[in-house]
């Protein structure tokens, strides 16, 4: 095999990785970027992981489709957002863009995780791609949440930057905005709680409430189903070394 | 699997229906989870009666709740209808557990049985909450922010307020903006949020071992049977 093709299959291999060192490191390096850096980087991850678990084909269509959706919706309603303030068309583009993230993210994450528990055996890559899911689920409900800030300014409320009546953040405002949501996404998942930012009308609440069930059932059940597989796997391996082997081994040459 | 669906529909839409209507929809799920794990007698004598006994209290004692709260016909069918829910839920959820851990082989199925019974917990302490507020008005106090989208009296009447705060606790997230005051109360939030974390960690393992010792018993017999 060709020395450049065997890098990019290992590359391939390891994408989980890349993809979760990504979402990380744009939590900790967004606030410095562009935000049409951060969406195309989001938009990046998600469509690779699409591609590998659902066919190039379906991620293009739905990620289209969801972006045509909302911007013709957008121009429909006289290039006025879903709150009602009106908008310039760079402004709306970027709300569709935002809106095909969120699609995109959803569907990644539902074929994920739908591939994960039907895995019949694991390995310590199949458990670094599980804690990449559960860091993938957080960002999916960041946009999530993000969207719904932008339907319903009222939605958190938070002492700094959407205080009672406050208006909606302007796009200026939104990579804050998102930066924001990634944070409370993470805290409400991993079920910290430190409620400088609470959610007030009932669809926020809600899905809230969804998601801190998600990250407590997320470690009880996939987790320990994927770590049980990954260690009788392990215990196997040690009581039949030699057939193991002839298992295990990847066909790379 | 039903039950749970409308559960969370109740979650999720419970906003916009009014409280009696999403009562009424938890005593039918409780109902069917009863009926399918004790028998049909039982059920209606434990629903019934709980109903009828606060009922009768409240109307002896002229709509007079305790702490001579006056409450009128239309509240204090509302808090026995509560009361019912309770009751039922509690003995539901009871002899749930007990089935959940007898049971020899578990398959995917139970497993969303148990995060089901999970939500039913939830609500169970969300019937509870709001039955002590409704007793005691300064058991729970809510963050200034809140009230300013409703008045601390409606919030202390809402179903759903409560029932945000019970799954709050439940997944020891715990923002801090429904907090407990009164004694009871408090004591209520930390036996709950010690289920929640028990819950996760004894019953959910529980299953998951016997899902996963079923997964492996037809592929790999070897597998299994060293513990």
């Amino acid at each position: 095999m060709h020395p450049i093709r065997h890098h990019i299959m290992k590359a391939a291999e390891k994408r989980h990785v890349i993809g979760a060192i990504t979402i990380v490191g744009l939590f900790y390096i967004g606030p410095y970027l562009p935000e049409s850096i951060t969406l195309l980087a989001f938009f990046a991850v998600a469509c690779m992981a699409m591609t590998t678990h659902a066919g190039s084909l379906r991620v293009a269509l739905v990620a289209s489709l969801s972006f045509l959706l909302s911007l013709l919706s957008l121009v429909l309603r006289g290039w006025k957002s879903f709150a009602g303030t009106p908008l310039t068309f760079g402004e709306a583009v970027e709300e569709s863009v935002v809106l095909m993230v969120l699609a995109t993210l959803i569907f990644g994450t539902l074929t994920w995780i739908k591939r994960l528990l039907s895995a019949e055996k694991a390995s310590m890559d199949k458990v670094l791609e599980a804690c990449n899911v559960y860091v993938w689920i957080a960002g999916t409900f960041a946009f999530l949440y993000t969207v719904l800030g932008r339907f319903d300014p009222s939605a958190f409320r938070c002492a700094q930057l959407m205080p009672l009546g406050s208006a909606l953040p302007t796009v200026n405002e939104w990579r804050v905005d998102v930066q924001q949501m990634l944070f409370y996404s993470f805290m409400t998942q991993t079920t910290l709680g430190l409620g400088d930012m609470i959610p007030v009308t009932h669809m926020a609440r809600v899905l809230t409430v969804t998601q801190a069930i998600i990250g407590q059932f997320y470690v009880a059940v996939v987790l320990a189903y994927i770590l049980n597989l990954w260690m009788q796997d392990l215990r196997r391996g040690v009581e039949k070394k030699s057939e193991q082997k002839s298992d295990s081994e990847l066909p790379r040459h | 699997m039903i039950g749970g669906i409308i559960l969370l529909t109740i979650l999720f839409a419970g906003h916009y229906i009014p409280v009696t209507l999403s009562l009424l929809l938890l005593v039918v799920i409780t109902w069917m989870a009863l009926l399918s794990y004790s028998g049909f007698l039982a059920t209606i004598l434990i629903s019934g009666l709980s109903f009828l006994i606060p009922f009768g209290i409240l109307a002896y004692r002229n709509w007079n709740g305790i702490g001579m709260l006056h409450l009128g016909p239309a509240v204090s069918s509302e808090l026995s209808l509560e009361l019912s829910v309770l009751f039922s839920m509690i003995f539901g959820a009871a002899i749930w557990v007990r089935a959940i851990l007898r049971s020899k082989k578990a398959g995917f199925d139970e497993v969303v049985g148990a995060i089901n019974l999970y939500a039913w917990i939830a609500t169970i302490y969300g019937c509870l909450y709001t039955v002590i507020s409704r007793l005691n008005p300064h058991a729970f106090l809510f963050h200034d922010t809140l009230i300013q989208a409703l008045s601390q009296d409606q919030m202390r009447h809402n179903f759903n307020e409560l029932f945000y705060f019970s799954f709050v606790t439940q997944t020891t997230v715990g923002y801090g903006d429904i907090l407990p005051i009164s004694h009871f109360a408090r004591s209520l939030a930390v036996s709950q949020a010690m289920i929640g974390q028990f819950y996760v960690a004894v019953v959910l393992t529980y299953i998951l071992n016997l899902w996963i010792s079923d997964l492996k018993k037809p592929g790999t017999p070897d597998g299994v049977s060293k513990d």
